[in-house]
């Protein structure tokens, strides 16, 4: 997807992080006319980010980047301190569930941006979560 | 408090579909602080009442992008809305009018409530609300 950034959203305060971050997911799944299961669904994946980029973010600040467009959205979690993105997604586990980062999301890579950083890309689409790379 | 980086920011192109991603997110930190509905919705509102300014006012000829910050205390939260567009000018008519309750509104409900536009050519609305409000 290249289409120009829905919204850059920057938090460094953990204390409301995981509230705005799923609520202004859920508005963006919502405008790209996903099913309602898949609004609630990626309000749960902004939840795991939250829960995992707050450790890993480059100086304290979770920055996520996102794209729409109808039946699908991106969010680009970074800049990560390098190595740290997969442990975002391995740390989404939930006991029962799985990782949900990889249950509930059509695909997810990591992008080295430099020696030091990296960056999480994650795919949510209408249908159900094909889950993994 | 606005002195230091915000506590929450987030850059938007100035685009009517944009404004409710500025509530969500405000909306969001009042409801991590735990504040009563009848004053987030107020905030919401005045917010909203702001971005919708940048967006309709601030690029007449189209494109643009505004940004919302936001300074975070547990009684007090201060809103932002900033754009790189023409800047406040109550004397130049504007395309899309509106009914003129906008600047009243945000007055109404925010504690302060500033506007300014500085040498760099940012334009800014800046509101600061109490857990309980008790704006003019």
């Amino acid at each position: 997807m290249s289409a120009e950034p829905a919204a850059i959203l920057r938090v460094r305060s953990g204390a409301v992080l995981e509230r705005v971050l799923e609520r202004v997911v859920a508005a963006l799944a919502a405008r790209a006319d996903l099913p309602v299961d898949r609004v609630e669904e990626a309000q749960i994946v902004a939840g795991a980010i939250a829960g995992g980029a707050r450790r890993h973010a480059v100086d304290g600040v979770v920055q996520v980047t996102m794209r729409v467009e109808p039946g699908r959205m991106d969010l680009a979690v970074g800049p990560l301190e390098a190595g740290s993105a997969e442990r975002v997604v391995a740390e989404s586990a939930v006991p029962g569930v799985g990782v949900v980062l990889e249950r509930l999301t059509d695909g997810w890579r990591v992008e080295a941006m430099d020696d030091r950083q990296e960056r999480l890309d994650i795919e949510i689409r209408g249908g159900a979560g094909a889950g993994g790379r | 408090m606005t002195t230091s980086a915000p506590d929450v920011e987030m850059r938007l192109p100035a685009e009517p579909e944009s404004v409710v991603l500025a509530r969500q997110m405000v909306r969001g930190i009042v409801d991590a602080l735990g504040w009563d509905e009848d004053r987030r919705t107020d905030i919401s509102i005045a917010v909203t009442e702001a971005c919708t300014n940048s967006v309709l006012h601030a690029y007449p000829d189209g494109g643009g992008e505004y940004e919302v910050c936001a300074w975070v205390a547990p009684a007090r939260i201060v809103v932002a809305v900033r754009d790189r567009g023409v800047g406040i000018n109550p004397r130049v008519p504007s395309l899309t009018p509106g009914l003129g309750l906008g600047l009243p509104l945000m007055v109404a409900i925010g504690d302060e409530v500033s506007f300014a536009s500085n040498g760099d050519g940012i334009t800014e609305v800046r509101m600061t609300f109490g857990r309980t409000g008790g704006g003019a």
